[in-house]
């Protein structure tokens, strides 16, 4: 009987490589789950929270109570309804999370966000510190 | 062929489904707390007209689109796939 010369022993990548994806198939359907389990849940709390029938009764009878301060206190109408609106979207929850969301820029996709803006306002940074200099020189 | 496609494919539909629910409960509740504020403001002796006025402003600050688009830095797009943006 002729024996097969034994192969040297190389280095399975295959099957490493088919262990690795058998632990990324098991944390992504972990993280699947988890997401699926825990997401909807929270939104539905988030949105409970923030639009509780009560709530929102209060803070339009705050509203109205601001804007009535300000007219009796007499300012016009329409400076007093401008006051309101800025009252309203600061201390509303949809106007926080707009400010909060704005003011992180956002999360940054593909290495484009707020860049023009942030040139903007280093230019207009820039033009104030000039000005300024030069106020003190004269 | 490894396990990983079909194991994360077999989940998405669900999670979207469930995503879509949420975020039309969370627009229907706006509406409705736009609705109670409108009433707060108008029993705190605002004009109606005003207060319809900060009512519908106060249901368009909870955008889900203005949120995505915040969120992600862009003015549309992305966000406008969805269509209980506004």
């Amino acid at each position: 009987m002729s024996e097969k010369p034994e192969r040297p022993e190389k280095p399975d990548h295959d099957n490493e490589c088919d262990h690795d994806h058998g632990t990324d198939a098991k944390e992504v359907k972990e993280i699947l789950e988890a997401v699926s389990a825990t997401v909807p849940k929270l939104l539905n709390e988030i949105t409970e929270a923030l639009f509780s029938a009560e709530k929102s009764e209060a803070f339009g009878m705050a509203v109205a109570k601001f804007y009535k301060s300000m007219i009796d206190a007499g300012m016009n109408e329409e400076r007093a309804f401008e006051l309101t609106q800025k009252f309203m979207d600061s201390s509303s929850p949809g106007g926080m999370i707009s400010k909060v969301l704005g003011e992180s820029g956002g999360i940054n996709l593909g290495g484009h966000g707020h860049s023009e803006d942030d040139i903007g306002d280093e230019i207009e940074r820039k033009v104030k510190a000039k000005i300024a200099r030069k106020f003190e020189d004269e | 062929m490894s396990e990983f496609p079909l194991a994360a494919i077999a989940r998405i539909p669900g999670l979207v489904i469930r995503l879509f629910f949420s975020a039309l409960k969370f627009k229907r509740s706006a509406k409705k707390s736009a609705r109670k504020l409108r009433k707060g403001m108008i029993k705190g002796g605002m004009d109606r007209a005003l207060a319809n006025q900060l009512a519908s402003r106060y249901e368009e600050s909870f955008s889900i689109r203005r949120f995505i688009g915040q969120a992600t830095g862009e003015d549309a797009g992305f966000s406008s796939i969805f269509p209980f943006g506004r």
